[in-house]
């Protein structure tokens, strides 16, 4: 693996409105990479997802793609390059069929034939639906339609915000061994939960963020230990790497 | 995990990344212009009053109408301020519309979808 790192946040501030969200966030993503961002809810999560794909603008602090600093640049530009955004909850279409919401992925210059390639032989059970209006979807294959959308476009960069929200366990297990799967074969993929269990099991890398920072970075196993001490805001007797 | 060797797609992905063009970047842009408006209004004021107390001192009629352009100088750019303050304001109340109606056909969609019942 290459010392740059696919993604990297440094200093970054960002908020909505008056409103400041991140007080200065430093993260690094490597290539082919899978880092699990971890926190309660309201930590900047999310938020951190949106300065990653451009969509939120930071007040300050610097944004790195592939070690080219981007502040600036427009999100619908990231994404055709291949920095892709699993929204939280769904990032599809719901009034749209299976195959309608895939067609729409060709806007990124791939033939209609390899986006329903990619989509249908990553997930085969998204071909017996494929007529289906995507709202009437159980929460897994919607989930499996975001991922397919996504995976459509062939990203360097995938990242995922709360994936298993509202799902059952077994789904959940189930998204994530398709994530595994991808990470297998080299993509980057950056994973924001608030709930652990799952995906420490397939990130090389995992994060703590509270209250707008990254409280710790480090191996999985270790993150696991500290991880309801700072949830519940107890110092942790390790103490923090930022 | 990859070796040391970039695959083709990342070295591709860094080339496509080394092409984007990039402004910089403004947090809420209207905001700052909002600010700028306010603060060219208030030049236009002061640009006014300095041009009324000169025009009022002055004797010889060349510098009186010095004063009459500096007015209208000020004049322009009070109307500028007020077009960048109502531009400004429109887009953010434009933009603030625009997220609403996205959230309320979202909700009426997941209505909707809870009244199809349960998937098959």
């Amino acid at each position: 693996m290459t010392d740059q790192p696919l993604l990297e946040l440094v200093g970054i501030r960002a908020g909505y409105g008056i409103i400041d969200v991140l007080h200065g966030v430093d993260l690094r993503v490597g290539a082919g990479q899978v880092m699990a961002l971890l926190g309660p809810n309201g930590a900047g999560k999310s938020t951190t997802l949106g300065v990653a794909s451009g969509q939120i603008q930071p007040t300050g602090g610097r944004l790195f793609i592939s070690g080219r600093e981007v502040n600036g640049v427009r999100p619908d530009a990231l994404a055709r390059v291949g920095v892709c955004l699993v929204p939280e909850g769904r990032g599809i279409f719901p009034n749209l069929t299976v195959t309608e919401n895939i067609r729409m992925m060709t806007y990124a210059g791939v033939s209609y034939g390899d986006v329903q390639d990619r989509a249908y032989g990553q997930f085969p059970r998204l071909r017996e639906r494929r007529r289906q209006l995507a709202g009437t979807l159980s929460g897994g294959e919607q989930q499996m339609l975001a991922m397919a959308r996504a995976l459509a476009s062939d990203p360097a960069l995938l990242m995922l915000d709360e994936l298993s929200m509202g799902l059952a366990p077994i789904i959940v297990e189930e998204l994530y061994e398709q994530v595994a799967d991808l990470a297998r074969n080299g993509l980057s993929i950056l994973i924001v939960e608030q709930f652990a269990q799952t995906v420490l099991g397939v990130a090389d890398v995992a994060a703590i963020m509270l209250h707008g920072r990254i409280r710790r970075t480090g191996p999985p196993n270790e993150i696991a230990d500290e991880l309801t001490a700072a949830y519940l805001g107890i110092e942790s007797p390790t103490g923090g790497d930022h | 995990m990859s070796d040391d060797t970039p695959s083709p797609r990342l070295e591709e992905f860094q080339q496509q990344v080394d092409e984007l063009k990039v402004t910089g970047g403004r947090a809420n842009p209207e905001r700052t212009a909002v600010t700028v408006s306010i603060v060219l209004f208030v030049a236009a004021v002061i640009i006014e009053i300095i041009a009324f107390s000169q025009s009022s001192n002055a004797d010889d009629a060349r510098d009186q109408t010095d004063m009459v352009i500096l007015a209208l100088l000020g004049v322009v750019v009070a109307l500028g301020a007020v077009g960048l303050f109502l531009r400004a304001s429109l887009t953010r109340w434009f933009r603030y519309w625009l997220i609403r109606l996205i959230y309320e056909e979202r909700a009426n969609t997941d209505r909707m979808v809870d009244a199809l019942g349960p998937p098959k």
